[in-house]
């Protein structure tokens, strides 16, 4: 993983656990009764958010955040994570005081879901070749599914609602897309060499067994816990490996790139 | 000279409007002089440079010529590190010249990710990033950035705003790419020869495909 990008990690699994399970709540659940979900996502993403501070150079600048909303992805990120963390907040107040309300149960869902999504439009940069295309949409989709999974498992019901599948195989069709691509990538040998780059097929394959097939597995077979327990493993393996698999399209990449086709082309005249 | 410039026709293309470099192959011995007057200039001697050669080999391959790419920022017209910075810490000035301000920097280091060309370097003592200036205060003053002085062959030459490098110059090379469609200032004056122009323009179509 390269350098400054483990206090990320942290932020962002946090974040997408907790906002994964306001909006799953209210997706997929009762939003409004289950209080519980709500004050367990405001504090993870709170926590999310007092974690990405470590990874500012200028902590005492962080308000300047805010500057770019609007136009910069980072800053419409930084807004959407407070506006979801203070929703999940009320809803929770509102649970708590004994007075649930469905209504603001659904806007910290709504507002969780956009901050899952701006979390995938951060990464959206054009010269980054791993962060493209269906890796935007993981964040979300794999928030989701850590959501639904924790969400039934500590429920009481048995067997798994088709809400939970649906949550689950959408992931699953997400990533599998994600998987492709970054599994047929061409990249220079320089960048081939990197251990987490000859491993990406067993990285991305260890998270979605993690959070999308064992999950589904143990619900099946009444192990509930573990399930959550493996999906929260998932989530913070998807973050290790999108991290860890970043490749940056540089000038240096593409020269590299460039000398290996003039090697197959004198190969291969 | 002119006339020997290789290069598809898709290839060539009139500079944009704003500030940038025009870097001639041809002349271009990858000396280093360049990078070495950059970190005099802007005190950078135990930092990363904002300027730095990538040598594109072709000896070691097809007997082919070896070339140099001297990099730094490229004054977008689209800068990536502008678009993304949350904290409004780059301006692009009139003159089109893209500008770092260090007291807005968060050290957030996303126009780390966002540029496609490694232009912005973070300085972890200070914990901001910093980027070449393209010497704004020499520019002020009349004076060409450092680099294009320092340029032993007249490789580097600075293109000033709203002035058309000519027809011949190509906005890209094999080695240089504009994947985030940011529309970098740089333009290159190629090597000449049949058969360079004729490796840039298969490399150049392999590319494209």
């Amino acid at each position: 993983m390269k350098d400054g990008h483990g206090p990320l990690v942290a932020f962002t699994s946090l974040a997408i656990a907790g906002a994964g399970l306001v909006a799953a709540d209210a997706a997929v659940g009762a939003p409004g009764e289950s209080t519980g979900f709500a004050a367990a996502g405001a504090v993870l993403m709170g926590a999310g958010i007092a974690v990405s501070l470590v990874h500012l150079g200028q902590k005492r600048r962080a308000g300047l955040a805010a500057r770019g909303v609007g136009r910069s992805a980072l800053s419409n990120e930084a807004a959407a994570a407070i506006v979801a963390a203070l929703a999940a907040a009320a809803a929770a107040l509102f649970g708590a005081a004994g007075r649930p309300n469905a209504a603001v149960s659904a806007v910290a869902g709504l507002a969780s879901a956009a901050f899952l999504l701006s979390i995938g439009l951060v990464y959206r940069v054009g010269g980054q070749r791993t962060w493209r295309g269906f890796t935007v949409a993981t964040p979300l989709t794999g928030g989701l599914a850590f959501g639904a999974v924790t969400l039934h498992a500590s429920s009481a019901a048995g067997g798994i609602p088709a809400e939970t599948l649906l949550v689950v195989a959408v992931d699953t069709l997400v990533f599998s897309r994600r998987w492709r691509d970054i599994v047929a990538m061409r990249v220079p040998a320089a960048v081939g060499t990197d251990v987490w780059w000859r491993r990406r097929a067993q990285a991305l394959g260890a998270r979605f067994f993690l959070l999308d097939a064992l999950p589904v597995f143990l619900l099946a077979t009444g192990a509930a816990r573990t399930a959550a327990i493996c999906a929260a493993a998932g989530l913070v393996v998807d973050r290790v490996a999108f991290y860890a698999l970043a490749v940056q399209h540089t000038t240096e990449f593409e020269a590299a790139l460039v000398e290996e086709r003039l090697g197959r082309m004198e190969t291969n005249p | 000279m002119s006339g020997e410039h290789a290069g598809s026709a898709a290839g060539r293309g009139a500079r944009s409007p704003g500030a940038g470099f025009t870097l001639d192959l041809h002349r271009c011995v990858g000396c280093g002089a360049c990078v070495l007057a950059c970190r005099i200039e802007n005190g950078r001697t135990g930092t990363a440079p904002w300027r730095r050669v990538v040598p594109v080999n072709l000896v070691r391959r097809l007997a082919g010529p070896t070339y140099f790419l001297s990099v730094a920022c490229h004054h977008c017209d689209k800068p990536a590190c502008l678009a993304g910075c949350p904290s409004r810490a780059y301006e692009k000035r009139a003159d089109g010249v893209v500008l770092h301000h260090a007291e807005r920097c968060l050290g957030c280091r996303y126009c780390e990710m966002a540029c496609p060309f490694g232009a912005p370097q973070y300085d972890r003592d200070r914990g901001i990033v910093s980027k070449c200036t393209l010497c704004a205060p020499r520019l002020d003053d009349g004076r060409l950035p450092a680099c294009v002085t320092a340029c032993p062959t007249g490789a580097l030459q600075l293109a000033p705003p709203g002035r058309d490098t000519g027809g011949e110059a190509l906005r890209d090379v094999p080695g240089f790419v504009d994947p985030a469609g940011c529309g970098p200032s740089l333009r290159f004056r190629a090597p000449a020869g049949a058969r360079r122009e004729q490796l840039f323009r298969a490399l150049q179509e392999a590319m494209a495909r």
